[in-house]
């Protein structure tokens, strides 16, 4: 079965990297499938008599005078006296090429050697060291599989070979494949959530008033902060190069060169993440302020509320594409999802960055007043800031 | 409750360092080799992008080729191509990714080649190498005309035994390589080209000449050293900007230098030298 368009761990890392990016997707090309080169070209053979290769089980000896078409043996050696003429593939087992023995195509094993003791291999000679690798040469792809389904029938297993075809695409993988990459998807998307938690409790813990006006900002403007947001996207790297010019220019500006030019970009992530997070504890916030039968007065504070918006915008989506990812079949709803997630968080972004540059980074209020104020009561732990006491919860 | 919150925020961040799982590879390693079929001059490309690049002579006798390649097949494939027609084959492993070959030491420190050619055929060596270190032994071979590609690379040529043919060329690019080539008499070439870009190269001319050549030696930013000979006759034709050119066992006639046997050698190496910037040092061998 074709596993084309099977989301890798390139999709989850490529969501987060962009994420983290947010507006300023500052790299090249964002999906960059891998797209083999052309096929190597079979080396030439003499056709083999018959189509399918015939498949044997166990020791096997293709005497002297024999002569055969393509030949698959599986968990035995073969010894060729006689004349093979097509490829050969061995699993689990050596080759023996006795005095006179001909193989007029390729030759394959896995899981064991090539001896010659004196016949001909006229095509390629090759070992490999597991099965699950069995073939990446177009010349024994079709042969490989067939000793790859014989092995699997005789042990009683799927076959686990991964063949690569003439466009490199995989076939043949075993439906544990989608599994495996969804976990491992799933142990990322995790990590994910693990650091954007940690710098979210960071950012709380030292610089809630900040983020707090932020958020504000972001819920009482949002349309503000969405076009600042964009704009300040489109003009990132003509500012960064304005900068340099002008301290390059300045002569007196080239040592802030060395400052300036490792700390733009820095700065800009930063106000990205930070942009990110005061959108999600908006989220949070306003979610909390809809539920109020659910978030009571131990809840109301902007570590449930970061946490909330964070799981509702971001994580809680992407662990249900990973799940769809292990399902395999419907990994194609998992990578919709993805793609979706990566809008919202890319729209979430641009917008706190416009809150951040609105509020001059969470130190000026001018566009965080919203009329009405929060319906919730504050919280008598977490909000004891006499000067941001009613605006927020 | 600070304290907690601030424990909790710093056990989630030793938790996320270390649950960020590490970039999914998965090594194998292809053995491959071909017998020669009475190849009358093979065409060999070698394409190596990065990695350890070994290339030897092959070990047995009646092979064409013999090549173990270790690599990660989530990124790379090996390539064994043969065209019996034209007689070329091509080694080496490609990417799968489209825009090339990402340098990450972490994943191309593993990545190996070793490749060994049949020494008996004469052969058209074709080597692109990208960055990695590499250590290529070409004596011993019959090689017919040698063109040696390397990127940023530490790359080690050695022509340890005399070529079994006397070559038309031996071409060597370097980009921005620690390059060290000796041996380059038992190379048998009557043309030795060298072009570097910048870094630091070797070149040593020491071996079994048996006829005159002609090499020319272009250098962008960089030093190079040359190893010469003292029983053949060296001349320099140099041409250089901001190069310094250690003139020591030289005499100086017109705009070139020679050697004193210059006159008298039945063997004489021409060189011409052209470099931008760097130094030019020459250290003679016995």
């Amino acid at each position: 079965m074709l596993n084309k368009g099977i989301p890798t761990m390139a999709h989850t890392r490529l969501l987060i990297a962009a994420l983290f990016a947010g507006a300023f997707a500052l790299s090249g090309p964002l999906s960059a499938q891998p797209t083999p080169p052309a096929p190597p070209e079979a080396p030439s053979a003499p056709p083999a008599p018959g189509g399918k290769a015939a498949t044997i089980t166990g020791d096997h000896t293709v005497e002297k005078g024999e002569t055969t078409g393509d030949l698959v043996v599986a968990g035995g050696d073969l010894i060729v006296r006689g004349q093979v003429r097509g490829d050969v593939v061995v699993v689990g087992g050596d080759l023996v090429l006795e005095d006179g023995g001909e193989v007029r195509g390729n030759a394959l094993v896995s899981s064991g050697e090539i001896l010659d003791h004196g016949g001909r291999i006229y095509g390629e000679m090759r070992t490999v060291d597991d099965l699950a690798h069995l073939a990446a040469d177009n010349a024994l792809s079709s042969i490989a599989a067939q000793a790859d389904a014989e092995v699997a029938r005789h042990t009683k297993h799927a076959p686990r070979a991964r063949v690569v075809n003439q466009t490199g695409e995989k076939h043949g993988s075993s439906w544990f494949g989608p599994i495996r990459r969804g976990f491992a998807e799933l142990a990322f998307t995790l990590a994910f959530a693990l650091v954007l938690g940690g710098l979210g409790s960071v950012l709380v813990f030292y610089g809630r008033p900040y983020l707090d006006t932020v958020s504000d900002t972001l819920r009482a403007s949002p349309a503000r902060a969405g076009l600042v947001g964009l704009a300040a996207g489109f003009l990132v790297i003509p500012a960064f190069v304005v900068l340099i010019v002008a301290l390059t220019v300045s002569i007196i500006g080239i040592p802030l060169l060395l400052v300036a030019v490792p700390l733009y970009p820095v700065a800009v992530a930063v106000a990205c993440i930070f942009g990110l997070l005061a959108a999600a504890h908006a989220l949070g916030e306003r979610t909390a302020e809809q539920r109020e039968e659910i978030f009571d007065l131990r809840r109301r504070n902007a570590y449930t509320y970061l946490f909330t918006g964070l799981a509702a915008l971001i994580i809680v989506p992407l662990l249900i594409a990973n799940l769809l990812t292990m399902t395999g079949f419907l990994n194609w709803v998992g990578v919709v999802v993805k793609v979706l997630v990566m809008a919202v968080a890319f729209a979430a972004t641009t917008a706190g960055l416009g809150a951040v540059i609105l509020s001059r980074a969470g130190t000026r209020r001018t566009f965080a007043t919203r009329t009405g104020g929060t319906p919730l009561d504050p919280d008598p732990f977490f909000d004891h800031d006499s000067d941001l006491r009613g605006t927020h919860a | 409750m600070r304290k907690q919150i601030l424990m909790a925020g710093a056990l989630a961040t030793a938790a996320l360092l270390a649950a960020v799982p590490a970039h999914a590879q998965s090594w194998r390693t292809v053995n491959s080799a071909r017998q020669s079929s009475g190849e009358e001059t093979l065409h060999l490309n070698v394409e190596y992008g990065a990695g350890r690049l070994n290339i030897a002579p092959a070990k047995k006798n009646g092979l064409l080729y013999e090549a173990q390649f270790r690599y990660d097949e989530e990124r790379f494939r090996p390539v064994t191509e043969y065209r019996k027609e034209s007689e070329t084959l091509t080694l080496g492993v490609r990417s799968l990714d489209k825009n090339g070959i990402r340098l990450d030491r972490s994943r191309t420190e593993q990545a190996r080649a070793d490749i060994g050619i049949g020494a008996a055929i004469p052969t058209r060596l074709d080597l692109q190498f990208g960055a990695g270190e590499a250590a290529i032994e070409l004596g011993g071979l019959s090689l017919k005309d040698v063109k040696l590609s390397t990127g940023a690379s530490e790359t080690r040529v050695r022509f340890g035994a005399p070529n079994r043919l006397v070559a038309e060329r031996v071409k060597i690019e370097a980009g921005a390589a620690d390059l060290r080539v000796e041996g380059l008499g038992n190379a048998r070439a009557e043309k030795i080209e060298f072009s570097g870009g910048v870094g630091s190269t070797v070149l040593d001319f020491g071996g079994q000449w048996t006829h005159s050549a002609l090499a020319s030696v272009q250098m962008g930013i960089g030093s190079v050293t040359l190893r010469l000979p003292q029983n053949i006759g060296v001349r320099v034709d140099k041409n250089s900007f901001l190069t310094s050119f250690d003139s020591n066992g030289f005499i100086k006639r017109g705009s070139s230098y020679y050697t004193a046997n210059w006159d008298d050698a039945q063997i004489r190496l021409t060189l011409d030298i052209n470099a931008a910037l760097g130094s030019i040092d020459v250290e003679w061998i016995r």
